[in-house]
């Protein structure tokens, strides 16, 4: 696994304990109970056993999972590198893209998400692979033209808005975070580029950058508390256009509103 | 690793899905009951030890497909005595000393009760009978008649033992 990847997967679980610690803790709230009645009671308050509550609208992780399709330009830097020769002389590699630096990245987007009546709030993790740009890489007067495997991972808050007309629910949010996108192009032939004690004659690119995409997205409410649905984003800061695929389940019948 | 994190986190899921109370059908509900629209309300008298006055259990089911808007505070109490075949009805008030009574949401498919406790102007010592209009609790909706006449227990005031 890269670095990149475990570091999103572990973003995603640390979202996930955080938020299941807070359920646990909200559950297991020690508090004594003396009596039923409104006024007279020591723990829960008014309406606590039959109104909606705003725990409701959280979900958590996989409750709430998007397959994402996304085109991205990958940021057309040139990159130096320290690399070796066979013989572990250093050298260095200059590494360009060539060509259409468009990439196409598949992956799952998850997170903690909270959905209230007409607000939502997500802070969700994003992590993507796929086949990324032509890139050049040259290593003392030797080239050689790959196309890498691309890594990119995305940390957003996401706010929006959303509004339920019978079963589907629309809504409309924007995603603001960072994105890291690994690449690694091959280096020509008899170069390496240790990593770790492992010999490898590939290069490792990273790119970081923020990035603020707006989104709409349709669901729909295949049962009371299960959802399916599209969404659609177009990144104006940073680059990236998204498609997602998402299902998610409710703990509460449309989330309690 | 990542075989755990999915493992992990769908447990969590299933666990927080699973802590979600279940949703109400018509036939959770006890009689005498009303259908204000699409919400279901019915009454139970008791009187707590704990209580200095008759306390109406309102039960509140949800059978709409949009969360609905509900003020308790519209309930309208009467407390009825018959003694030596003289029917007395007295005017009761919630008792609510925290000022936390207001208007929630009830979501569709919900389903609970809130205990409330009523106090007459005047102190009396026992109440047969509960008359709970609860016409007017749905927030935005025309008032209509929604008598729920019930028992009233006995009342066995708390004792220092009891509340040890």
């Amino acid at each position: 696994m890269t670095r990149t990847t475990s570091r999103a997967v572990g973003v995603a679980a640390m979202a996930i304990a955080i938020a299941a610690s807070a359920r646990v803790a909200a559950a297991g709230h020690h508090c004594h109970e003396t009596s039923a009645v409104l006024g007279r009671r020591h723990c829960g308050g008014f309406g606590s056993s039959w109104a909606t509550s705003a725990l409701q609208g959280l979900a958590i992780g996989f409750m709430d999972s998007t397959f994402v399709a996304e085109r991205l330009d990958v940021p057309a830097h040139v990159h130096i590198d320290s690399v070796e020769t066979a013989a572990g002389a250093p050298a260095g590699s200059r590494t360009a893209l060539v060509g259409d630096p468009g990439a196409t990245l598949y992956g799952f987007r998850s997170g903690l998400f909270w959905r209230g009546d007409y607000l939502t709030l997500a802070f969700e993790a994003t992590g993507e692979g796929g086949t990324g740009p032509a890139v050049l890489s040259t290593v003392d007067g030797h080239s050689v033209v790959s196309h890498p495997p691309a890594i990119s991972a995305v940390f957003a808050l996401t706010p929006g808005v959303h509004r339920r007309y019978g079963r589907v629910d629309l809504g409309a949010e924007l995603a603001v975070g960072t994105r890291m996108l690994d690449y690694a192009p091959d280096l020509p032939a008899g170069f390496d580029r240790c990593t770790q004690g492992r010999a490898c004659n590939v290069t490792v690119v990273s790119e970081g950058g923020a990035v603020v995409m707006p989104r709409v997205r349709v669901d729909y409410f295949v049962a009371r508390q299960l959802t399916i649905g599209v969404s659609v984003g177009h990144a104006v800061i940073g680059d990236g256009d998204v498609v997602g695929i998402s299902i998610a389940a409710h703990q509460a019948p449309y989330d309690g509103y | 690793m990542r075989v755990g994190v999915v493992v992990a986190a769908v447990a969590v899921g299933a666990a927080v899905a699973a802590c979600a109370p279940p949703e109400y059908v018509a036939t959770d509900m006890i009689e005498p009951r009303a259908s204000l629209g699409c919400v279901d309300v019915s009454v139970v008298g008791a009187w707590p030890g704990e209580s200095t006055g008759p306390v109406a259990v309102v039960d509140l089911g949800s059978l709409c497909e949009r969360g609905v808007a509900i003020d308790l505070r519209a309930l309208r109490a009467v407390g009825i005595r018959t003694s030596d075949d003289v029917v007395t009805r007295v005017p009761l008030v919630a008792y609510d000393p925290h000022g936390e009574m207001g208007v929630r949401t009830l979501g569709p498919g919900a389903h609970g009760s809130e205990w409330i406790e009523f106090h007459p102007a005047d102190a009396i010592d026992s109440i047969d009978h509960l008359d709970v209009d609860a016409g007017a609790i749905v927030v935005g909706e025309l008032p209509s008649a929604a008598h729920l006449v019930v028992d009233v227990p006995p009342h066995h005031p708390m004792t220092a033992a009891d509340a040890r």
